[in-house]
């Protein structure tokens, strides 16, 4: 059974995270491999990592996140999350990784920030607005 | 019950593992052909009493006594309602007076309208493998502190209890001068084998660097920039160092991602001292801060792993540091010590699972 479901919506990449209960080492290994097989084939620069359903975390997920952080970063994908419940961002506080990720409270505040940060990346390159559209 | 094992007994004889069946009552109902074969007890000699009448007589790998206890899992089974996901140790009392080191999978049984109506448990021989892990137990016990320093101005102790026969915890005490104690508290991701070979990685950096806890925050950036060079993306420890001076009561420490360390005043009001940092072995380039805080005369410094707090109940709320607090303050800490079995079988007895998911570990400084 897939622990992660994936969409597109406004070029970025939405995967969510279809797991209760991710404190399992095989559930956390399994929902790497199948982050990981969609970043190989996705098109998109912008991946939203979305933890609706999640309402326990491990602290072995941590290491399955910071993995994926730098996987992407290998892929030059920029990657947030979002709706984090308040116990699982305090670990997130606690471990420093607060600083590593880009943390949003939910979905539609993680796509403005990728807009808002592509558009700032398309200028600092010397486009216009207008090609933006 | 009846019906049904009369149906099932066949089938449940033919396993090569062995199985016995309880009533809520923990009254043994049937036991198997190879629950025979591996205890020496035959049908006669144990249906009918219950298990907690000393017939089975289990303990736990740290010697607690499991029949008729909170920590018994068929127990826990029967009363959570949920079946084990992950094999169990125990030691059981064989016919011929011997222990039998046993892996146990436990399950509660329900009748058609889904109420618990008793419990099984099977089980299969570990003494080959034990062996192994036991030699290994050993081999990581070298590697912790057992002789902890001693010092009119501040008396430290230690509570450490692994989940497996090994664990995933490390701590280590050492005096630095004539004033100065260096700590460490390290909780490796997860827990067992695995987690405890990562241990005695760490113990070979406490024993390189732990000069360096006079500055906490070098002592964590040394030990994490080698620790991540070992691990590579594979594992990663949460921490807490620092050093303690005996002659000016004052605590420095770095946390790498560990819980608050925990200031209790001898009223039983404790402050927790939080910080944050990455946990060791994530990434080989962090650096750490530090945090000072001055104490009072008996105040007492309590550390402990993450396995203390989260726990979560049958409602999903986790204990949390607020919790293991109210917990300390009903025993009558810091006036009473840690009694570490009752501390374990009181967080037990919140959570909703079969036994403790994690290993435990504290680490304790009184001052005088």
């Amino acid at each position: 059974m897939a622990l992660v479901k994936s969409e597109v919506k406004n070029e970025i990449r939405i995967i969510f995270i279809d797991v209760l209960r991710l404190v399992d080492g095989a559930a956390i290994e399994q929902c790497y491999r199948e982050i990981v097989e969609l970043l190989d084939k996705t098109e998109e620069k912008h991946v939203l990592l979305h933890f609706g359903r999640v309402a326990f975390m491990s602290s072995a997920a941590l290491g399955m996140l910071v993995r994926l952080h730098k996987k992407c970063k290998e892929y030059e994908i920029s990657l947030k999350l979002c709706n984090i419940t308040p116990d699982i961002c305090q670990v997130f506080k606690i471990t420093g990784l607060d600083k590593v990720f880009k943390i949003h409270a939910d979905a539609s505040d993680a796509m403005e920030a990728f807009r808002a940060s592509g558009q700032s990346f398309f200028r600092t390159q010397g486009e216009t607005r207008q090609d933006l559209t | 019950m009846e019906n049904l094992l009369t149906a099932s007994s066949v089938i449940l004889d033919s396993l090569s593992d062995g199985v016995y069946v309880c009533d809520l009552d923990r009254r043994i109902v049937y036991w198997s052909k190879s629950a025979e074969r591996i205890t020496g007890w035959a049908p006669e000699d144990v249906v009918g009493r219950r298990c907690l009448d000393d017939v089975l007589c289990h303990i736990d790998k740290d010697n607690h006594r499991l029949c008729g206890e909170e920590f018994c899992p068929l127990h826990r089974s029967m009363v959570t309602g949920t079946t084990s996901t992950v094999p169990l140790i125990v030691f059981a009392l064989g016919k011929e007076g011997t222990r039998i080191p046993m892996q146990v999978a436990v399950s509660p049984i329900r009748n058609p309208a889904g109420e618990v109506i008793g419990g099984v448990e099977t089980f299969r021989d570990m003494s080959a493998v034990l062996a192994d892990l036991e030699r290994a137990k050993r081999i990581q016990a070298l590697s912790l502190e057992r002789d902890l320093p001693e010092d009119a101005r501040v008396q430290f102790s230690t509570f450490y209890m692994p989940h497996d026969i090994v664990g995933g915890d490390f701590y280590g005490i050492r005096q630095l001068n004539a004033d100065q104690y260096g700590f460490v508290l390290a909780d490796v991701m997860g827990h067992g084998v695995a987690a405890a070979l990562h241990t005695m990685h760490l113990s070979s950096l406490w024993e390189r660097d732990c000069r360096l806890l006079t500055s906490p925050a070098d002592f964590a950036g040394a030990v994490n920039h080698d620790l991540a060079k070992v691990v590579k993306d594979e594992s990663f420890a949460t921490a807490i160092c620092g050093v303690i001076d005996a002659r000016q009561r004052t605590l420095r420490f770095a946390s790498a991602g560990g819980p608050p360390v925990l200031v209790v005043h001898p009223s039983g009001v404790a402050e927790p001292l939080e910080s944050s940092g990455l946990p060791f072995g994530m990434m080989e380039d962090a650096s750490y801060n530090e945090v000072v805080a001055q104490l009072a005369p008996e105040d007492c410094l309590l550390l402990f792993s993450d396995g203390a707090v989260e726990i979560h109940n049958a409602n999903g709320e986790m204990l949390g540091v607020e919790g293991l607090v109210r917990i300390l303050k009903d025993f009558g800490y810091p006036k009473s010590g840690i009694n570490i079995n009752a501390v374990e079988e009181t967080l037990l007895k919140f959570s909703n699972a079969i036994r403790l998911e994690d290993d435990l570990t504290f680490l304790e400084a009184r001052f005088r």
